[in-house]
């Protein structure tokens, strides 16, 4: 009933690919075609545009049409090639690509790969009718389906022309008539198999339930005890069917790896769950491109992979889990510890590795590794701006010391600003960033000792209920005045500062 | 940070899994000692741990399909076309049902005697024979072999096990859901501010072309309201889908349609008004929208719009889908539905093969989404654009979409379950996904959502099922106010089990119509969230609508009422569901008579329990024995009175001893009881009364002998002492109450003359039998006979011969039972001991022909020589001879 993860082929499985998307390949040149007359007439069915499509039904027409199909996509995919050169170059020119000499040896690799990909489609000509049909569609990478809003790239006008009966029929006739002969030379099952897929039917049963191989029930039958283990909450059987399971050889640990995670993470020994990720980290990331003309069919993407322009989701994982784990730790400790130095030694760490990948290509193209960057500086500000709160009783930050530590704490506040603004210049990424502005203020405030805890506890306390339409400025332009603000502050500390900055505060306020 | 609160991806918002940690936001504090979580994170962590952990509370059927329900009244009005004989290929005008009493669906066809099955026909086709001239048609029906082939194997197929009938390879995704439960408002409730009424819809019958409306009603759990009184109506075609339209919450009202699509026709049906009382559903319907008006397309789903009554939308096979109206009211002439000119389009998709379509309303009027297995398209059909929002034609597919609100869906693909939702611009945008690992290949998935509303959110649980098996996977999302989206960050996976039937056909979830339970469900302490879920569901191959209650509160924690409840939920709630008041007055007495039984039981118990070390129970064991005594002497007196008369009204004279003494229970040691049984049956030997052997009888209780009421006592406390902390008392009586009830008493010597009249009324070999029967005297010697010969065989060697002596004597048909045990055993070991004796060529000659293994198949081999065969010829016969008597003896006992 699980996702087994494994790869499941067989020769049965691939007879009935190569029998569908042949199928369907010829189907949708057919409506190509029968759309492109309609849409040339584009006006209502006369007697020559019947007269028309009737040859269409020709045996010794179809031979042709057939060439033409072949030259047409071979002719594309050059087009397509062409483009995709100019693209690059143009790219190159403006600076985007990281560096000649790779973009080079990459789009080698990527031509040999079409090359080979193209010559096998030449040798056995109709048997690689599956990469056609993936040929035609773009590969997500980050998630399952390709997911776009309605935005007016996007929008279209309604597709009026309507699929009629007689239009469909004379369709599928020839298609049908097209798979005939393969039909002839495959198994009763696969021919039942289309038969029933051709007439809209699904099939009820999946290829894990047709697997008669001993080891191949062994693993579903132990993917399916793993799942139910771990969402009973039994960590301990959970963790040994884990064990059992990465142990054979055929099992993917990318498509399992968060079971992993989930169950390490239950178990007695805490931090075994981290060094888990990390090793995933080291083991699985990959730095090449993602290519769109391989058939990813046995390791889907999402959740599974990264690339060069994906972040895999185990490292993202990776990183949200030890930059909360690291604030947990910090949490019950008190500022002054020696507990609190370690913890605080691993947050830097964390900083530390962060800010080296950022410089390699997966990450310093995503915004929500800089988003993690930024929450990192965000949560080392309210640590060291805390010390300022408690110092309050003490005294004891004067001077120098008081000088150096204001100017760290004004150094993570900079840097928090400036990698959330990295990140929305990469884009795609949403940032509650009227919110972190609002607590990088409060940090400033405390520097000074005039902390506005109850503000700031409203703050945080109706922040879900925050209004929405008030959320106007953009997080650039408060950056801009902030550096200024900023700059006065590193050369000035004055108390009017303070209080023109408590006073933008509550404008703020007020205005909400 | 306008959408959600959560940072995430701009287009996919946050994508989560099992162990997977999505974008979280820092919330820095000034305490760290506030409870208040620092992190805003995708998945909820405010709620507890076990807050998914769902059981089974209560579980009722809530009706069954296979049952026709009777239904009082004519409901329907008559359609205007009378001749429905002539007109009932065309136009399918309903006829109502003659609902004469609960019919169940005959089991197989009858096959007319005149058809005769032959393996082959062969005609020809030569018009040499063709035949000019008028022949008499035989009588023989002509059935095609292939299809009698077909037939065999698919019954053959049925009768070896219900899973190869669930091995069939393929499903119509068109045929989506036969049931739908829903609320209703009829012009009526709308006048009277009522809230409505629960009513289900489904499709029964042998072809599922039967229509059926009924009333839910709501008493603890939901139930077939009390006259069982559903209204069906014959469409004439095999129903596919059954749909009753929810209402957005802004306009205030429920809808009171119904709509179904056959396999030749779309209608829609309104429920114009229910009677309270009889629960009668009075139903007009719209003209049926036939397939071969709108192009010969099949429409595979269609959908109300849920700010306008009459508005809905229909997609059909291919991909076409329409905007139509419905009338205001069915009752004139204009009742037919209107599809709309300009309003229409098409998502076809020549590489799309499955005939799954659907289609939806979004957030706002005019915009609707359109599905197919590998596209959602959302149209705005008023200022006529359409976007494509999902493509999913690579790693993944749509299976199934519900809409949650009027600004929230979720979406079930092949690997996750999405939470979508309407952005400012009120376009769909993706807010939260659930990675949920089930099988990608599984075809058949859909999903159903239940809201769960608590004080400061609302639980979105999701139940995905699947017609492959019956596990429900569960996941619930929690949705603040603010509309931000989290996830419980697991799943849990329930199981439905019923018998042989495999796989969930579908899952109806009810929204609650009053928002009262809410403070009911709302936190008890700080971490003990209770989560209450209703669904009904009805599973593949099965009849029966099932209405199931989930909780995840603990099991010591249930209240008296939903003990109550899953208490109830046997087959006698099923049974009583149909009893009127008065026999549910009736009913209720009797239960309060067995509770009163059971508490006086109890208390009868305790006090003994506290007696128990007293000593007076020597004293009440003693004045037992006396007061039996004196029964027993009564008793027997009066039957020496009565003595003639029962002869010669040929009545029985014997006795319970359980009727002889009152206040026979009160002691509590057995041993001291079993001694009392043992000296009041020894006294009574004497003065030749016979008692029934007790112990005996006690065998068949434990399925082994029992030598002492104490052991059979000790076994029955081995079993039961699990179960109640009291198991000790309660076998006490439970054991006394057996001994009492079972022990009986008589006078063989009352008996004699009354056996000898009638053995004198038998004829002749009656008498014979009978005399036989009793005749135990040559047994024993036979016997003897036996162990004679056993010792005799040791020192002989002519072992077939004596054997064969023996058989030859024993030829008296005076063998009991117990003898041919022993009888097979001797031969067994005369087998052996033959094959062991190896100096005479008599037993080498026996050995060939014996099997080495010591299995009794020599009967079948035919021996070569004569000697032999005369051997195995008498032990043949005599196994045999001893089997046919093992059969007579019996049959007498």
């Amino acid at each position: 009933m699980f996702e087994v993860p494994i790869t499941l082929t067989n020769k049965k499985f691939a007879q009935r690919r190569k029998l569908k998307y042949q199928y369907i390949n010829h189907l949708s040149r057919r409506f190509d075609k029968v759309a492109k007359t309609t849409n040339t007439t584009d006006s209502l069915p006369t007697p020559e545009n019947s007269a028309v499509e009737n040859n269409d039904d020709d045996y010794d027409y179809d031979e042709d049409e057939e060439q033409i199909d072949e030259a047409d996509v071979y002719r594309r995919s050059i087009l397509q090639q062409t483009k995709r050169r100019r693209e690059r170059h143009w790219k190159s020119v403006v600076g985007e690509l990281y560096s000649s000499t790779e973009t080079e040896s990459d789009s080698q690799q990527e031509e040999i790969q079409e090359n080979d990909g193209r010559e096998t489609g030449r040798k056995n000509g109709d048997t690689d009718e599956e990469r056609k049909f993936w040929k035609k569609h773009e590969k997500p990478e980050r998630s399952f389906e390709i997911w776009q809003t309605a935005s007016l790239q996007n929008k279209g006008p309604i597709n009026r022309r309507k699929m009629t009966y007689h239009k469909f029929q004379k369709i599928q006739k020839n298609s049908l008539r097209k798979v005939q002969i393969p039909l002839l030379h495959c198994t009763k099952e696969n021919r039942l198999y289309f038969r029933s897929l051709s007439k809209g039917l699904e099939p009820l049963q999946t290829p894990t339930s047709t697997i008669r191989n001993y080891q191949t029930r062994h693993i579903i039958t132990l993917t399916n005890l793993l799942h139910i283990n771990v969402s009973r909450h039994n960590w301990s059987l959970a963790y040994r069917i884990f064990a059992t399971l990465i142990r054979i050889p055929e099992v993917q640990m990318k498509s399992i790896w968060g079971f992993g995670v989930k169950i390490l993470d239950n178990l007695p020994d805490s931090s075994s769950s981290l060094d888990f990720l990390q090793w995933m980290c080291q083991i699985y990331s990959s730095k090449a491109r993602f290519v769109q003309n391989i058939n990813h069919r046995s390791i889907v993407p999402p959740f599974q992979t990264g690339s060069r322009t994906h972040t895999a989701k185990f490292a993202t994982t990776y990183l949200w889990a030890s930059l909360i784990n690291c604030q947990k730790s910090i949490e019950p400790s008190t500022i002054n510890d020696k507990h609190y130095d370690m913890e605080n030694d691993r947050l830097q760490e964390l900083i530390d590795k962060i800010s080296e990948w950022v410089l390699t290509p997966p990450f310093m193209e995503d915004a929500e590794v800089w988003f993690i960057y930024a929450s990192c500086h965000l949560l080392k500000a309210d640590i060291l701006s805390r010390q300022f709160v408690n110092d309050g009783t003490k005294g004891d930050l004067i001077g120098l010391d008081r000088d150096i530590k204001i100017n760290q704490v004004i150094k993570h506040i900079h840097y928090v600003k400036v990698f959330l603004q990295t990140c929305l210049d990469k884009g795609g990424f949403t940032i509650p960033n009227r919110l972190i502005e609002i607590q990088l203020k409060n940090f400033e405030l405390r520097l000074y000792g005039e902390t506005q805890d109850v503000q700031e506890r409203e703050i945080v306390d109706g922040y879900d209920e925050t209004d929405i339409s008030s959320v106007e400025n953009s997080f650039g332009d408060v950056y801009e005045t902030n550096a200024e603000f900023l700059d006065t502050q590193l050369m000035d500390l004055s108390p009017e500062d303070n209080e023109m900055a408590e006073n933008h505060h509550s404008d703020e306020e007020s205005s909400e | 940070m306008s959408e959600g609160q959560l940072p995430g991806s701009h287009v996919l918002g946050s994508q989560l899994g099992v162990g997977v940690q999505s974008a979280s936001l820092y919330r820095p504090q000034e305490n760290y000692s506030t409870k208040k979580a620092q992190w805003l994170r995708s998945v909820d962590d405010t709620l507890p741990e076990g807050a998914l952990n769902l059981h089974v509370v209560a579980k009722n059927v809530l009706c069954d399909t296979a049952i026709r329900y009777i239904s009082d009244d004519k409901i329907l009005q008559e359609s205007d076309n009378d001749d429905d004989l002539i007109a009932s290929d065309l136009d399918e005008n309903m006829d109502d049902l003659q609902n004469t009493s609960i019919v169940v669906n005959p089991v197989a066809p009858a096959v007319p005697k005149h058809v005769h099955f032959f393996k082959k026909v062969d005609i020809d086709n030569d018009p040499m024979f063709s035949v000019n001239c008028y022949v008499p048609v035989p009588l023989q029906d002509y059935i095609p072999s292939d299809l009698l082939h077909n037939l065999k194997g698919s019954s053959q197929e049925g009768a070896s096990s219900s899973k190869s009938r669930q091995d069939t390879p393929f499903w119509d995704p068109t045929v989506a859901n036969r049931l739908e439960i829903e609320h209703i408002q009829t012009a009526s409730d709308l006048r009277n501010y009522r809230d409505g009424t629960e009513v289900i819809a489904y499709a029964s019958g042998k072809t599922n072309s039967l229509l059926n409306v009924g009333v839910l009603t709501r008493q603890d759990t939901l139930h077939l309201n009390r006259h069982n009184n559903v209204t069906s109506i014959e469409l004439h075609s095999p129903i596919r889908s059954i749909k009753i339209p929810r209402t957005s919450e802004s306009i205030g009202r429920r809808s009171n349609l119904v709509g179904v699509i056959t396999e030749n026709s779309f209608q829609i049906f309104r429920i114009e008004s229910i009677h309270s009382k009889s629960c009668d559903v009075v139903i007009t319907s719209s003209e049926p929208l036939y397939f071969v008006e709108v192009d010969d397309m099949q429409i595979v789903d269609f959908a109300f719009n849920p700010w306008d009554l009459q508005q809905f939308a229909t997609i059909d096979v291919r991909g076409n889908w329409n905007i139509g109206m419905i009338p205001k009211n069915f009752n004139n002439n204009k009742r037919k539905l209107q599809l709309i000119d300009n309003l229409h389009g098409t998502i076809f998709d020549p590489e799309e093969l499955s005939s799954w379509k659907k289609i939806e309303w979004f957030s706002q009027f005019q915009r609707i989404l359109v599905f197919d297995r590998s596209k959602m398209i959302e149209i705005d059909f008023i200022n006529g654009w359409q976007a494509e929002v999902v493509q999913a034609k690579t790693w993944s597919n749509i299976r199934d979409y519900k809409r949650v609100d009027d600004e929230n869906g979720i979406l079930l693909t092949s690997r996750e379950i999405i939470i979508m939702g309407a952005s400012e611009a009120n376009d769909a945008v993706r807010r939260i996904s659930w990675k949920h690992d089930l099988d990608p290949d599984d075809t058949t998935l859909k999903v159903a959502i239940q809201k769960v509303k608590m004080l400061d959110r609302l639980l979105l649980v999701a139940f995905v099922y699947s017609m492959r098996h019956n596990h429900i996977y569960v996941h619930a999302f929690s949705r603040k106010k603010s509309n931000l989206f989290q996830s419980l960050g697991y799943s849990t996976v329930l199981e439905i089990s019923n018998g042989a039937s495999t796989g969930i056909e579908v899952i109806l979830t009810l929204d609650e119509i009053n928002g009262e339970e809410q403070g009911e469900r709302e936190d008890n302490g700080d971490n003990n969230v209770r989560v209450v879920v209703n669904f009904s569901i009805k599973l593949r191959n099965s009849s029966k609508i099932y209405y199931y209650t989930l909780s995840n509160a603990q099991t010591s924690k249930f209240n008296e009422q939903e003990k109550f409840v899953a208490g109830d939920c046997n087959e006698w709630t099923l049974l009583f569901n149909n009893a009127d008041s008065r026999e549910m007055e009736s009913i209720g007495a009797l239960i309060s008579q067995i509770k009163m039984k059971e508490s006086e039981h109890i208390s009868r118990i305790q006090s003994l329990v506290e007696d128990e070390n007293s000593h007076g129970e020597d004293k009440y064991l003693q004045d037992l024995g006396y007061r039996l005594s004196m029964a027993t002497n009564e008793l027997l007196e009066s039957w020496e009175r009565t003595r003639d008369e029962n002869i010669r009204s040929g009545s029985m004279s014997y006795s319970k001893l359980e009727n002889l003494v009152e206040d026979s229970n009160s002691f509590t040691s057995i041993p001291e009881f079993v001694s009392l049984l043992d000296q009041f049956f020894r006294y009574y030997k004497d003065q030749d009364v016979a008692f029934l052997e007790f112990k005996k009888l006690l065998r068949f209780f434990l399925h082994e002998d029992v030598p002492d009421l104490d052991i059979f006592y000790n076994k029955l406390l081995q079993c039961w002492v699990l179960v109640s902390p009291q198991a000790g008392l309660l076998t006490k009586e439970i054991v006394k109450d057996i001994v009492w009830s079972l022990i009986r008493l008589e006078e063989p010597s009352l008996f004699e003359p009354i056996q000898k009249e009638i053995t004198q009324s038998l004829s002749k070999p009656y008498q014979d039998i009978i005399d036989s029967w009793d005749m135990d005297a040559p047994e024993e010697e036979d016997e003897s006979n036996e162990f004679n010969f056993n010792s005799q065989f040791s020192s002989t060697p002519f072992n077939g011969r004596s054997q064969f002596n023996l058989n030859s004597q024993s030829q008296i048909p005076t063998i009991k039972s117990s003898q041919n045990n022993g009888l097979t055993r001797r031969k067994r070991i005369l087998k052996t001991q033959t094959q062991k004796v190896a100096s005479t060529s008599q037993s080498t000659q026996n050995l060939s022909i014996l099997p080495d293994s010591m299995t009794p198949a020599f009967t079948l081999m035919q021996p070569p020589s004569s000697q032999i065969s005369f051997v195995s010829d008498s032990q043949t016969r005599s196994s045999q001879r001893a089997r046919k008597k093992k059969k007579r003896i019996r049959g007498f006992g």
